[in-house]
């Protein structure tokens, strides 16, 4: 009976290598059994046409592995708010910058028909490409979250829902899911652009003949990356350690703080080093001519003061932290 | 069109639940699963293959029944299945609410 042998082998293609040896020596002895019933009651004899048969009733392979299998989700029921939620916000974000950028593109100069929709076209393309690429990365993230933090999880939290939490205070140990959901999205876009789109936040255009450009990252900012590479892999471990456990734990409080305090340490020492954006002095002199200084001091201000606003953001988080974690040890 | 698949869909749905209790009704003697087919066929109640099958095992995984491979009468290895002292409790509160159910109902169809 090779052609059963072939069968219970297509099946085993489709299960789970955890139960497939079982489900398949299953299979065979129900397919056995009916077989035999067949050629006792017709008194047909047992051959390739009898099998194929049976085996035609008993199901196409694929059919017969998913009856075994639980449903499977590449993002669950539970989740799927919370993606479409993201989704909403990231998607508005992505059209209002791209109208924005088109709306510099198109009022800057004069524009020929021509000129206006090959700008036009070109912007709708771009704007295809960043939402097709940001609807990739969202899928990937909350795929990655609905294995972090399974169904049941929500399910046991749901069961112990009482409605007189209602009116009680916050417990000041429950995470916040939706804001950490957003950390990991970041997060993990932060990574993918720092790591494989080295170029940004490069960004160039044609004005009349004037070729300008905004300048994107030094040198000075890539010897940075791998200790800002092991910062957001931490992160997005405690992340993924929160969204599960769904409650903040004296560990993963020090982890946190140990994890921001590193940010704020490294600010600090990219704030005293060498610029961080790679500032073509003779570029912006040849476009904007006198005001060019105005403008080199704008941008080589420009890390230095996001980096301030990081460290001090960063360290009311820390503190918060530590407040929470010794409040927290007096009242227990 | 619509209106027929809908009730299938019902039917299917009402089916499912009863399945449980018909399978635990019939595994106070072991069977294996074809037998165990045969006899639910025999007594009016046709499940498909594909139903009955993962049932077991997700009976057995929840406790509700034990299993063990044989080879009788020198036939191939069957699983045979039978029921756990777990599925006997869980058998009895069935019972109780399948009862109820239908008394239920029944008050209400009439």
């Amino acid at each position: 009976m090779i052609i059963l042998d072939r069968y219970i082998e297509e099946i085993g293609k489709h299960l789970p290598r955890r139960n497939r040896s079982d489900i398949q020596k299953e299979i065979r002895s129900t397919i056995e059994d009916i077989l035999e019933d067949r050629t006792s009651q017709t008194g047909i004899p047992l051959d390739d046409h009898l099998v194929q048969e049976v085996l035609k009733e008993y199901g196409a392979p694929s059919k017969v592995a998913a009856s075994y299998l639980p449903a499977r989700y590449l993002i669950g029921p539970r989740m799927y708010p919370f993606f479409i939620l993201v989704l909403r916000i990231v998607l508005s974000v992505l059209l209002t910058l791209a109208l924005v950028r088109l709306g510099f593109a198109l009022f800057k100069d004069p524009l020929s028909w021509t000129a206006f929709l090959k700008i036009l076209g070109q912007h709708a393309l771009s704007f295809l490409t960043a939402i097709l690429s940001a609807f990739g990365n969202i899928v990937l993230v909350f795929a990655i979250l609905e294995r972090a933090a399974p169904a049941s999880r929500f399910e046991m939290e749901e069961e112990k829902w009482n409605p007189s939490e209602l009116n009680s205070e916050p417990d000041p140990d429950k995470v916040s899911r939706v804001e950490l959901i957003f950390e990991v999205l970041f997060t993990m876009l932060g990574l993918a652009l720092f790591n494989f789109f080295p170029g940004f936040p490069k960004f160039e255009w044609i004005s009349g003949d004037t070729w300008i450009s905004i300048p994107g990252f030094s040198e000075a900012f890539f010897q940075y990356l791998p200790w800002i590479n092991v910062l957001f892999f931490l992160q997005l471990a405690i992340d993924l350690v929160l969204i599960r456990e769904g409650i903040w734990r004296t560990v993963t409080r020090i982890l946190y703080i140990i994890i921001e305090s590193g940010f704020v340490a490294l600010a600090c020492v990219m704030l005293v080093g060498p610029s961080l954006i790679d500032l073509n002095v003779q570029h912006f002199q040849s476009i904007f001519g006198e005001s060019s200084e105005t403008i080199i001091t704008l941008f080589s201000r420009l890390p230095h003061m996001v980096l301030i606003i990081l460290i001090i953001i960063q360290s009311i988080e820390v503190v918060k932290m530590i407040w929470k974690m010794l409040s927290h040890s007096k009242t227990a | 069109m619509e209106i027929n698949d809908a009730v299938q869909s019902i039917l299917s749905e009402l089916r499912r639940g009863v399945i449980v209790i018909a399978v635990l009704s019939q595994l106070k003697e072991e069977q294996y699963g074809y037998s165990l087919l045969k006899l639910l066929a025999d007594q009016g109640m046709d499940i498909d293959q594909g139903t009955l099958y993962p049932l077991l095992r997700r009976l057995e995984s929840q406790g509700l029944l034990q299993s063990n491979w044989r080879i009788e009468d020198d036939s191939h290895p069957r699983r045979y299945y039978v029921i756990s002292s777990a599925g006997k409790d869980a058998f009895v509160r069935l019972m109780d609410e399948w009862n109820q159910i239908v008394g239920t109902v029944q008050k209400m169809l009439l």
